[in-house]
């Protein structure tokens, strides 16, 4: 998988999220079809987006604003291939046109309405985005499983960090201790968590979303086919991950599973 | 910042009257200046600033109305408050994150009706806005939006089933707008509804919302409660509009002919010089 990660640096640029690279904003499961959803990134111009697939399965990223009235898109709700503003209704397409308003129904909107639109891609389980039409997205495929996303409110290089010094379950339930994990590849967007011993191997993507200062998104993956009971063990990980994160500034491993929720 | 003279000197709703109690003041700010509102043991109302002076006192349409400055007229006129067989019905204030500009705008629009009171003031496929005629008129310094018509499932409270919607909409000043509806117990006659907007900042308000209606049946928390549905429903739009203030460059927003109210709405504020909660150029 390193050399994968090395090809995935490749097809980034090494400008900052949100000007140039691309920035993940969510994971494909989690937005499902006919789906609308928020998201911002940190960047110099900060970006409030809304995300939405349409009823065929294609993924669009607009400015969150409506040309209209200034209606919040992310309010707005999917007809087939369009999304419709919540306030007047008016219709855009994939492509950012307006193609219906409502108060007018036998008008063909003008050329010159439109969404601003941002380049938004699916790529193996993750919807990225990008404000840069030159740089298309090569990257690899990791073939990962979605986990969950988790929003933590510490800045994404302190996760790096902390992220390198965490235990991760190998098992559900809490049937053997968290093993230690080391951070086997790493770019501007994402980093691969391994943690081997001789029963077990696994695999943890992160992906990382600049939210606002001091905010950052998780998009986590995990390699294929997790039983379930692991499945929520590692979610709950990542929660305790996050508490550590927030209160502590340093990595709490130690747990007892019994004992539940690690929170104050 | 400074607030224009426009702004502060006109009126602004601050207390619902009859709601006031002998000798508990009540406080409310206005433009960023906390005002006091007392019924004192006289029943003589009074309006006091921070500094203790004393403020202008309009006593109308149900309200307490007053100023930050010196109104140089009257408070408008709604001579439809005098008719007799009319029902008053106060039923604010609601408070809203959002320009006092943007909340009028917003009352003054029909084609957000099937979307945002879905099943009650509009309903699809019923979208379409047929012209309707927008004027300013000089002679009383007022925007007026004349022969509008709009389908509408559930008119009001008093109305059962979907039927074509007679509107006029009248702004006599910046923070207030009064609506003009078919009444549907009497089909040759106006419902009045007013919106009574106070700005606490330029970004934050209270709408306080009025009715004279022409139903004897409707009991006065149905009527209001019905009101105030509708109102949430729009204030969880204003609250989501970017940005907050309303926006006075033609080139911020597109409108098109079903806006022409708002249109004049915005051009009619420019040129008073209205500009406390608008922004005149694109940030
Ligand atoms: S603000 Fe989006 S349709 Fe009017
Ligand atoms: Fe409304």
């Amino acid at each position: 998988m390193y050399g994968l990660l090395k090809l995935m640096n490749a097809g980034l640029t090494e400008n900052d999220q949100g000007s140039d690279g691309w920035v993940p904003v969510v994971l494909s499961a989690d937005l499902p079809v006919a789906g609308v959803m928020r998201a911002q990134i940190d960047a110099t111009q900060p970006l409030d987006l809304v995300v939405w697939r349409s009823r065929s399965g294609q993924v669009s990223a607009f400015d969150n604003r409506c040309p209209h009235r200034g209606m919040r898109l992310s309010f707005g709700f999917v007809r087939g291939e369009r999304l419709s503003c919540i306030y007047h209704g008016w219709q855009y397409g994939e492509d950012g046109a307006c193609r219906h308003i409502p108060a007018h129904p036998d008008m063909t909107p003008p050329a010159s309405i439109g969404a601003n639109t941002y380049l938004c891609r699916e790529y193996d389980g993750v919807i990225w985005i990008s404000q840069n039409a030159d740089n298309p997205p090569d990257l690899p495929t990791f073939g990962g499983q979605g986990l969950r996303s988790l929003s933590v409110n510490r800045d994404e290089a302190d996760l790096r960090k902390l992220l390198a010094e965490t235990c991760i379950p190998l098992s559900g339930a809490g049937e053997t201790a968290p093993a230690e994990a080391s951070i086997i590849a790493e770019n501007q967007t994402s980093l691969v968590l391994e943690s081997t011993t001789e029963a077990a191997s696994l695999q943890l993507m992160i992906h990382f979303q600049k939210v606002t200062p001091g905010k950052t998104m998780l998009h986590i993956q995990t390699n294929p086919d997790l039983p379930v009971d692991l499945r929520i063990s590692l979610s709950r990980w990542a929660e305790r991950f996050r508490w550590s994160a927030e209160n502590m500034g340093t990595m709490v491993n130690s747990w007892d599973a019994s004992a539940g929720e690690m929170r104050p | 910042m400074t607030i224009s003279d426009v702004a502060r000197n006109d009126w602004y709703p601050v207390a619902i009257e009859n709601l006031l109690i002998e000798g508990q003041p009540e406080t409310v700010v206005l433009m960023g200046e906390t005002l006091t509102i007392l019924r004192a043991a006289d029943d003589q109302i009074k309006v006091t600033a921070a500094d203790g002076s004393e403020c202008p006192l309009t006593l109308r349409y149900g309200h307490v109305w007053s100023s930050i400055g010196r109104p140089e007229h009257a408070l408008f006129d709604i001579p439809e408050a005098a008719e007799e067989g009319r029902r008053m019905v106060d039923c604010g204030p609601v408070r809203v994150k959002a320009s006092p500009l943007r909340v009028v705008e917003n009352f003054l629009d029909i084609a957000h009706f099937p979307f945002v009171h879905t099943d009650i003031l509009g309903a699809e496929p019923h979208t379409e806005v047929e012209p309707y005629k927008v004027e300013i008129r000089d002679t009383v310094d007022e925007v007026w939006a004349t022969k509008v018509r709009f389908f509408q499932p559930q008119a009001a409270k008093s109305a059962e089933e979907g039927q074509m919607t007679d509107y006029m909409y009248r702004v006599p000043a910046p923070c207030v707008s009064i609506l003009y509806k078919t009444s549907p117990p009497r089909p040759g006659a106006w419902d009045v509804i007013g919106l009574f907007v106070r700005p606490i900042s330029e970004e934050l308000c209270d709408a306080y919302a009025w009715m004279a209606l022409y139903d004897e049946d409707s009991n006065q928390t149905d009527l209001v409660q019905f009101q105030q549905m509708i109102f949430l429903q729009d204030r969880s739009i204003l609250e989501n509009q970017i940005p907050r203030l309303l926006p006075l460059d033609p080139k911020m927003e597109i409108p098109t002919r079903a806006d022409t109210t708002s249109v004049a709405y915005r051009r009619w504020l420019k040129r008073k010089g209205m500009t406390y909660g608008a922004q005149l150029v694109a940030r």
